[in-house]
């Protein structure tokens, strides 16, 4: 999914705005993550910080701020 | 070339550190009776340890040396290697193919591609890992070698033999927990010795901005400080950065590279796993500072000495030259701590893998199917010495083929990687991928990648394919391959596919291993 979307932003956008776009495609991805992932993570009744989708999203958010000030 | 002689001070930290990883490489192979012990540390692993252990697994002395190398002739663009190349493909890994890999509770990438598709497939991608992995061990012995040369005068075969000997006896011994416990301790060191390179050398050129405006002064510098450089960049232009790097290599390594995924295959958990590629990601956010910034102050300090990197440049020297020029006595001994702490535990890592690999996707299957856990362990044992041989004999070859080694890392590394992740991502989301699609995708990606390789003597490509475009394509023909193969011959089961797609593991599975969380 997210290398066709990628592929899409390729033709039509310059390599900041490409890879920044990547990283928020994947942030996405983390937020809508497909039913079948989310029961196998069997982690929603956890307390927000002791989730690894979290933190994820945190390391992706960072990435995101990284293109934009150095791509 | 001007050599350091160490200090007592330097001697000291360097036996500390050497003591210390064979001190936790010895304690922990006392537990180890079985082959499930040797090769996945009894599914015994912390998140943390392995997390850790990621990281240098994939960073080590041939990323110290060649991140400098690269960063000297190419500039900021080598941190895509972890930004993209890493942090992304480990993200998404860490949610949609980690949890089934382990779930299918296998030893090896090659057995689970094995339960996908069948033994052939398994069998190929085996070959081909064991002898990737053993022109890596040569890549990683180069890398050993420039650096003692550099900094201490030693001969290239003397350095590779110790480093050889050195890792040879605790990992022969100790197996995959002793590899991933030191590994976490070295990658400790490994952060605080490139730490020292990046302030002392930063300090020593004057600040942050007096580097920038140094290295920008030059005529051959015109692109480094683009993170993605232009389309007409001739070695990584930002479409072949995104696609080949951050779209084939990166994910491949991450989710298909067995020295990598052995360490989660051995965590307690399936959640444990996860939490380990998340950690891994978050480390990896420093690392590309820390080793491509020693190339940009290299250029700063050293330019008028290296000049401007041409055909038969060296870009291995840059980092030894720092050292000798920057940093005094006492600092040298956590440097090359760090540096050792780099080596050893890449090279532990892929000398366990691979034994892994011979044994559980060769020996077992087709020679002697009904071998005991105990033969098992012994024949792993045994193996480590001769992998480290080939890696020594390699070393040479290795050495005078390639301008740096992370070039002849990625050289070989793009030969398979594309049609590997092919292979994994149709095996993990689809239902349609079959054997005949897996064998057809295999057969043509590596076609491709090694005719793109080769093209320049084939085809007389001036200046060859760089290897990111070699790992897109090799990827895009594979996933062809695969789809079409497919097509030739019915689906498999629901039932055939339980546990080793998206979508198919059962829920009591889920319920058994999630939950724990980071």
């Amino acid at each position: 999914m997210i290398e066709i979307a990628g592929l899409y932003l390729l033709a039509t956008m310059g390599g900041e705005l490409a890879a920044v776009s990547v990283f928020l495609l994947l942030i996405l991805l983390l937020l809508k993550l497909p039913r079948s992932v989310r029961e196998l993570l069997n982690e929603d009744q956890l307390p927000q910080w002791k989730r690894s989708r979290f933190w994820a999203v945190m390391i992706a958010v960072i990435q995101v701020f990284v293109y934009v000030l150095f791509g | 070339m001007e050599t350091l002689r160490l200090g007592h001070l330097d001697i000291g930290l360097i036996v500390c550190y050497l003591i210390a990883v064979g001190g936790l490489g010895l304690w922990f192979s006392r537990g180890i009776k079985t082959g499930k012990d040797f090769f996945l540390a009894g599914k015994s692993l912390p998140w943390w340890a392995a997390g850790l252990s990621l990281v240098v697994s994939d960073i080590g002395a041939k990323d110290m040396i060649g991140l400098a190398g690269d960063g000297y002739r190419y500039g900021i663009v080598l941190m895509n290697f972890d930004f993209l190349g890493c942090i992304l493909p480990v993200l998404v890994a860490a949610f949609l193919f980690m949890p089934y890999l382990w779930l299918a509770n296998v030893y090896t990438v090659p057995e689970y591609l094995g339960k996908r598709y069948n033994s052939t497939v398994r069998m190929f991608f085996s070959l081909l890992w064991v002898l990737f992995m053993v022109g890596t061990l040569a890549t990683i012995f180069v890398s050993a070698a420039s650096m003692f040369e550099g900094i201490l005068g030693w001969s290239f075969w003397f350095s590779v033999s110790v480093t050889a000997v050195l890792v040879g006896i605790y990992t022969t011994v100790g197996g995959l927990k002793a590899v991933v416990v030191t590994d976490a301790l070295s990658c400790v060191i490994l952060i605080l010795g490139a730490g020292i390179i990046c302030v002392t050398g930063i300090h020593e050129v004057g600040g942050i901005g007096a580097l920038k405006e140094q290295v920008q002064s030059l005529e051959w510098t015109e692109h480094h400080f683009e993170l993605l450089p232009p389309t007409d960049h001739p070695v990584y232009p930002w479409p072949a950065v995104l696609l080949g790097l951050g779209f084939v290599l990166g994910p491949a390594y991450w989710i298909g590279n067995q020295a990598i995924v052995q360490r989660t295959l051995g965590t307690k958990s399936a959640a444990e796993a996860r939490a380990s590629y998340i950690l891994c990601a978050a480390v990896k956010m420093i690392f590309p500072v820390l080793l491509v910034v020693p190339g940009l102050i290299g250029i700063a300090l050293l330019s008028k000495e290296l000049g401007a990197p041409g055909e038969d440049w060296n870009g291995n020297q840059v980092l030894p030259l720092l050292l000798v020029k920057l940093l005094p006595p006492g600092v040298l001994g956590v440097v090359i701590g760090a540096f050792l702490a780099g080596v050893l535990s890449n090279l532990d890592s892929y000398v366990n893998s691979a034994s892994t690999m011979i044994v559980h996707d060769f020996y077992r299957p087709m020679i002697k199917p009904n071998a005991s856990d105990r033969e098992c362990l012994v024949l792993g044992r045994c193996l480590i010495p001769l992998l480290l041989l080939a890696g020594v004999a390699c070393s040479y070859p290795v050495h005078v083929g390639f301008g740096s080694v992370f070039e002849a890392f990625q050289t070989f590394l793009s030969f398979i990687q594309g049609p590997l992740l092919a292979l994994l991502l149709f095996g993990m989301l689809t239902r349609r991928a079959n054997a005949s699609g897996g064998i057809v995708g295999m057969i043509a990606g590596v076609l491709t990648a090694a005719l793109m390789t080769f093209s320049e003597s084939i085809f007389g490509v001036a200046g060859g394919i760089s290897f990111l475009w070699v790992a897109w394509w090799s990827f895009v023909v594979s996933v062809l391959g695969v789809a079409l193969g497919s097509l030739m011959r019915p689906p498999y089961s629901e039932e055939r596919l339980q546990g080793l797609m998206v979508g198919t593991v059962a829920k009591s599975s889920a319920a058994s291993e999630g939950g724990s969380g980071v």
